[in-house]
C-alpha cells in the first residue's frame, strides 16, 4: 500500500506542476491586464512621485522582465512585498491570514460533517423524520451567510450576550463564524448523505446484514457508510478546500483576520503579489485536498486498492 | 402533521428567544447597546482598516495617520479640537517674508530609547521622504521646502534640501514661497522626525515588523495585522503627565455592521468617522442618541466634467447641468447626516473664509443655456457617460442626477459603476463626460482645495486650465496678509465656478459613536485627535 501511495503521490505531483505553472501565469497576465494599477488612491500624486514608486517596485520594467523576476523570486520562496502593506512580505501577509482561515475552515467543516452526517443518517434510517430533517437542512442551505451571520450575532451576542459579536483570539470567538460558515454546507450535506445512504441501505449486503439481526446503526457503520464514503469524499473535497482558504463574507462579518478578504481587496487594490499568492494558495489547497481524497478513496474502495497495487 | 412539529418547535424557539431578547431595547435605556466602562484606562477604537505600515512619514491613509499620531509627534501637534499646538517645538519664528522658519526644540522631548529628539532627526526624516529611492507617496507634501521637488525628481542631491540643523535644538527651514501657515503643516505625519541610528539599517523598509523607536505619547505594544494594534503609554514622552490612557487598541474593522455590533456589545468605545452603517446612523440621529456625534469636515463631493469632449466642452452645457442638481435631495435624502448641500468647492466652514458668489439661475435658465448650446430640451444629445466608483451611496447619487437631468433638461446619462482603479484609469484617458470625485483637505486652508485645479495637478481630470486662475493662486501664495490672500483665492474660485469644469454637490460630514464614559474626545473637521486630556471615566455608571 505504501508503494502505491507513493506512486499516486508522484503522479499527482507531476500533474500538479504544469497546473500550478498555468495558474500562476494566467493570474499574472489577468491582473496586469486589469485597468489601473497599484498605489492609486483618491489623491493622485505628481508624475515624479509615481515614477519613484514604480521604480522602487520594478513596475517600470517591461512586463516580460517583471514576469521573469517574479518567477526568480517565487523559486526562492518570495512573492515580494505587499503593495498595500509595503513593510510586510506578501507571503507573510498571506501566511498570517491563512492560519485563522484554516482554523475557521476546519471548525466549519466539523460543524458541516456533524450536521450533515447526523441529519442524513437519521433521515435515511427513519424515513418518518426525513421531511422535518430535510426542511431544517433546506433552511440552513437556503439562508445566505450574510443573513445567517448577523442573525446569529443578534441572538447570541447582542440579545443573549453569550458569545462575542466578532473579533478573534479565543475558542468562544470561533463558535459563531464556524456555525455561519458550516451550517449551509451541513444543510447541503444532509440531503446528499441521506440520498447516498438510502441507496446503500438497499444494497444486498445491507439487507443481508439486517436479516442477520444487526441493528440499524451497525448496518450503517459496517456496511452502508463504508460503501458511501468514496462518494462523500468526492463531494466534500472542493467544499473543504473552499472552507479552509477563507470565506470573504464570513471573515468580514466576524472580523476574522483570515485570508478570505485578500481575494477581493487585493484585486481591487491591484496588489499583484497578494492576488497571485492568494490564487496560488487556493490552487494548492484544492490540489492537496483532492489528492488526500484520492488517497482515502484508494484505501476505502477495494477496486481502486487493487488497481493501485497492481 | 407529526412530521412538521419539530420544525415548528425549532422556529418557535428561535422566535421566542428573539422576542425575549428584544425586550431590553435601546429606546428604553437611551444608550446604543451596552454602556459599561472597561476595568482599566483603555480606549478601544474601530477604524475602517489596518494601517498600511508603521513608518509615520511614508503613508497617507487615515488608519496609518492615526497610528502615526499615537506613536510619533512633529514640531507641532493637534489638540482634540483639531487646533494646532506646540509639539516637539516649543517655539518658532519666521523672517518677515515668511520664507524662512526657525523652530526651537524642547529639551525634554525624547525618543522611546531615552535619546533627546534633535533637529538632525527632522533633517534626516525629511530628506528620506524626498529621496527618490525611498519612493514615498507622501513626498509631494514636502514640496513647499526649498529644493524638495528637484530632489524628489532625482535632479538634485538630498543634502541640498532647504532645511538645516543650526544646533541640536534649532531647526531652520527655507521655503519655496512664502507661507505664514507653514508651522501648521509640520503637524502632518509626513513631517515627523525619525531616529537615524535605527532607521539607517533598514533605510527603505523601516521598521519592517520591528517595534519602532518613537517619540509620541504611546509606544507599540503589539500589532497583529488585520486583527488589532495595541499601544501603551510611553514613559519617555515629554508630556506624559497629560496622557491619562494606559493603552489604546485599534481594530481594523472593514465592515460597518461589524463595527456597530461590537459597539453595541460594549467591545468598542469609539467608532471613527463614518465607520457605521448609514441607515443605522440616520436612525440613531433621529432618535437623538447622545452618543452620536456629527461633525462637518473639510471635504467636498463634486463631479468632474470633461471640458475637452463634446458636449461638456461647452460651458453652457456644464452650467445648465450645474443649475439643476437636486443638492438638497441628495444631501438629505441619501446622506442625511449633517452633509451640507453646496455649490462651491472650498469647504464653507473653513476659519475666516467667505464663500464666493455663485452664478445665479434656476431650471428655466438651465433650459435656456442648453438651448443656446444647440440642444433645446436635450434634443441632439447622446447620453452623457457618467463614471462613478461602485459602493457606498455613489450609485444612489448618480441615479438621483439621472432622474433630475432627464426630467428638467431632457439630458440622459449612461451610468457606469467601476472599481476605483479602473475609473481612475478611464478618467485619465478622458473617456467620460462626468466623473464622481471628492477632495478632503489635510489642512484648514482654501488653497488645499483650489490647488487641485491648477495646471498640471494630477487630480484634475477635467482638462480645464485657466492662466488667470493659476496666476491668482500663485499670487495668493506670495501674499502675507490673510485677508488679501483670501480675497485673491475667492476670486480664483469664482472663475472656476463660473466656468463650471466641476459641479460641487455637498460638503461632507462625519458620524461617530462615542461611549458616554469617554471624556475629552471632540470630533472635529480635520478628523484628528489630541491624546492629552483624553480619558475613560472608570467610575461612570448610567444614571438611574
Amino acid at each position: 500500500m505504501a508503494a502505491a501511495t507513493v506512486k499516486l503521490l508522484r503522479r499527482r505531483l507531476l500533474a500538479a506542476l504544469p497546473t500550478l505553472f498555468a495558474v500562476i501565469t494566467i493570474t499574472f497576465i489577468i491582473v496586469r491586464a486589469a485597468p489601473g494599477g497599484p498605489f492609486r488612491d483618491e489623491k493622485a500624486v505628481p508624475e515624479a512621485v509615481r515614477a519613484n514608486i514604480e521604480a522602487r517596485y520594478g513596475l517600470d520594467e517591461p512586463l516580460a522582465v517583471q514576469y521573469v523576476k517574479f518567477w526568480r523570486n517565487l523559486l526562492t520562496g518570495s512573492l515580494g512585498p505587499s503593495f498595500q502593506h509595503p513593510e510586510r512580505s506578501a507571503l507573510g501577509v498571506l501566511v498570517g491570514g491563512a492560519v485563522p482561515s484554516l482554523i475557521l475552515g476546519v471548525a466549519a467543516a466539523l460543524v458541516a460533517l456533524l450536521l450533515g452526517l447526523g441529519g442524513g443518517t437519521l433521515a435515511a434510517l427513519r424515513p418518518r423524520t426525513s421531511p422535518p430533517v430535510s426542511a431544517v437542512a433546506l433552511i440552513a442551505l437556503a439562508i445566505p451567510v450574510f443573513v445567517l451571520g448577523p442573525l446569529l450575532i443578534r441572538l447570541f451576542a447582542l440579545e443573549l450576550g453569550w458569545l462575542p459579536a466578532a473579533l478573534w483570539g479565543s475558542p468562544r470567538h470561533l463558535v459563531l463564524p464556524a456555525l455561519t460558515l458550516g451550517l449551509p454546507v451541513g444543510g447541503a450535506l444532509v440531503r446528499f448523505w441521506r440520498t447516498v445512504l438510502t441507496e446503500s441501505l438497499d444494497a444486498p449486503e445491507c439487507i443481508a446484514a439486517r436479516a442477520r439481526g444487526l441493528s440499524d446503526l451497525e448496518v450503517v457503520r459496517l456496511h452502508a457508510a463504508p460503501r458511501s464514503l468514496p462518494l462523500l469524499l468526492n463531494y466534500m473535497a472542493p467544499m473543504v478546500a473552499a472552507l479552509v482558504t477563507g470565506s470573504v463574507v464570513v471573515e468580514k462579518i466576524f472580523a476574522v483576520p483570515g485570508m478570505g478578504r485578500y481575494f477581493v481587496d487585493s484585486a481591487l487594490a491591484r496588489d499583484y503579489p497578494i492576488v497571485i499568492g492568494a490564487t496560488l494558495i487556493y490552487a494548492v489547497a484544492l490540489l492537496v485536498v483532492h489528492t488526500m481524497a484520492d488517497l482515502a478513496h484508494a484505501r476505502l474502495d477495494p477496486r481502486l486498492h487493487r488497481e493501485h497495487n497492481r | 402533521m407529526i412530521c412538521s412539529r419539530p420544525t415548528a418547535c425549532v422556529i418557535a424557539a428561535i422566535l421566542l428567544a428573539w422576542t425575549a431578547g428584544c425586550g431590553s431595547g435601546e429606546e428604553h435605556t437611551g444608550y446604543v447597546g451596552r454602556a459599561r466602562p472597561p476595568d482599566r484606562p483603555l480606549l478601544r477604537i474601530a477604524q475602517g482598516g489596518d494601517p498600511a505600515g508603521l513608518d509615520p512619514t511614508r503613508y497617507s491613509d487615515q488608519p496609518s495617520w492615526r497610528v502615526a499620531r499615537l506613536l510619533f509627534e512633529g514640531l507641532l501637534a493637534f489638540t482634540s479640537e483639531g487646533r494646532t499646538t506646540a509639539g516637539v517645538a516649543d517655539g518658532w519664528s519666521s523672517n518677515s517674508e515668511a520664507t524662512i522658519f526657525t523652530f526651537q526644540l524642547r529639551p525634554e522631548a525624547q525618543w522611546s530609547d531615552g535619546r533627546p529628539v534633535t533637529a538632525e532627526d527632522f533633517v534626516f526624516a525629511w530628506r528620506r521622504v524626498l529621496d527618490p529611492k525611498f519612493g514615498a507617496e507622501t513626498a509631494e507634501g514636502l514640496y513647499i521646502i526649498k529644493g524638495a521637488r528637484q530632489i524628489n525628481s532625482g535632479k538634485a542631491d538630498p543634502h541640498s534640501l532647504g532645511v538645516r540643523a543650526l544646533t541640536e535644538r534649532v531647526l531652520e527651514v527655507e521655503l519655496e514661497h512664502p507661507d505664514p501657515e507653514f508651522p501648521i503643516r509640520t503637524a502632518l505625519p509626513s513631517f515627523f522626525p525619525l531616529p537615524p541610528e535605527h532607521v539607517a539599517a533598514r533605510y527603505l523598509d523601516w521598521p519592517g515588523g520591528l517595534d519602532p523607536v518613537c517619540n509620541g505619547p504611546f509606544v507599540l505594544d503589539r500589532w497583529l495585522p488585520d486583527d488589532r494594534l495595541i499601544v501603551r503609554r510611553s514613559e519617555t514622552y515629554w508630556n506624559r503627565e497629560a496622557i491619562e490612557l494606559e493603552s489604546v487598541v485599534l481594530f481594523p474593522l472593514a465592515d460597518p455592521n461589524t463595527t456597530i455590533n461590537l459597539y453595541r456589545a460594549g467591545e468598542i468605545d469609539w467608532t471613527t468617522a463614518n465607520t457605521i452603517p448609514m441607515d443605522q446612523a440616520r436612525e440613531l440621529l433621529r432618535r437623538g442618541a447622545p452618543e452620536v456625534h456629527v461633525s462637518s469636515v473639510y471635504a467636498t463631493y463634486y463631479l468632474e466634467l470633461n471640458t475637452v469632449r463634446e458636449p461638456t466642452n461647452d460651458p453652457r452645457v456644464r452650467r445648465a447641468l450645474e443649475l439643476t442638481v437636486p443638492r438638497e435631495s441628495i444631501a438629505e435624502g441619501i446622506y442625511g447626516m449633517g452633509h451640507r448641500p453646496s455649490r462651491v468647492l472650498v469647504s464653507t466652514n473653513l476659519p475666516d473664509w467667505t464663500a464666493p458668489e455663485v452664478p445665479a439661475g434656476d431650471s428655466e435658465t438651465a433650459r435656456r443655456l442648453l438651448a443656446e448650446a444647440g440642444y433645446p430640451g436635450g434634443d441632439g444629445l447622446q447620453p452623457l457617460v457618467y463614471l462613478y466608483n461602485a459602493g457606498g451611496p455613489h450609485g444612489a447619487v448618480a441615479e438621483f442626477l439621472q432622474g433630475a437631468w432627464q426630467q428638467q433638461l431632457g439630458v440622459r446619462l449612461e451610468l457606469i459603476p467601476m472599481d476605483f482603479a479602473s475609473m481612475e484609469e478611464r478618467g485619465r484617458r478622458g473617456d467620460f463626460h462626468l466623473l464622481r470625485s471628492s477632495w478632503l483637505a489635510d489642512l484648514p486652508a482654501p488653497v488645499e482645495f483650489l490647488a487641485v485645479f491648477q495646471a498640471g495637478n494630477p487630480n484634475n481630470l477635467t482638462g480645464w486650465e485657466d492662466r488667470e486662475y493659476d496666476r491668482l493662486l500663485e499670487q495668493a501664495r506670495h501674499v502675507l496678509d490673510p485677508g488679501e490672500r483670501n480675497r485673491l483665492l475667492r476670486t480664483a474660485e469664482e472663475r472656476l465656478l463660473n466656468d463650471a469644469p466641476i459641479i460641487p454637490i455637498l460638503h461632507y460630514a462625519t458620524v461617530q459613536l462615542i461611549k458616554p464614559y469617554v471624556e475629552g474626545l471632540t470630533p472635529n473637521p480635520l478628523d484628528v485627535i489630541g491624546w492629552a486630556g483624553l480619558r475613560v471615566n472608570l467610575e461612570w455608571r448610567p444614571p438611574r
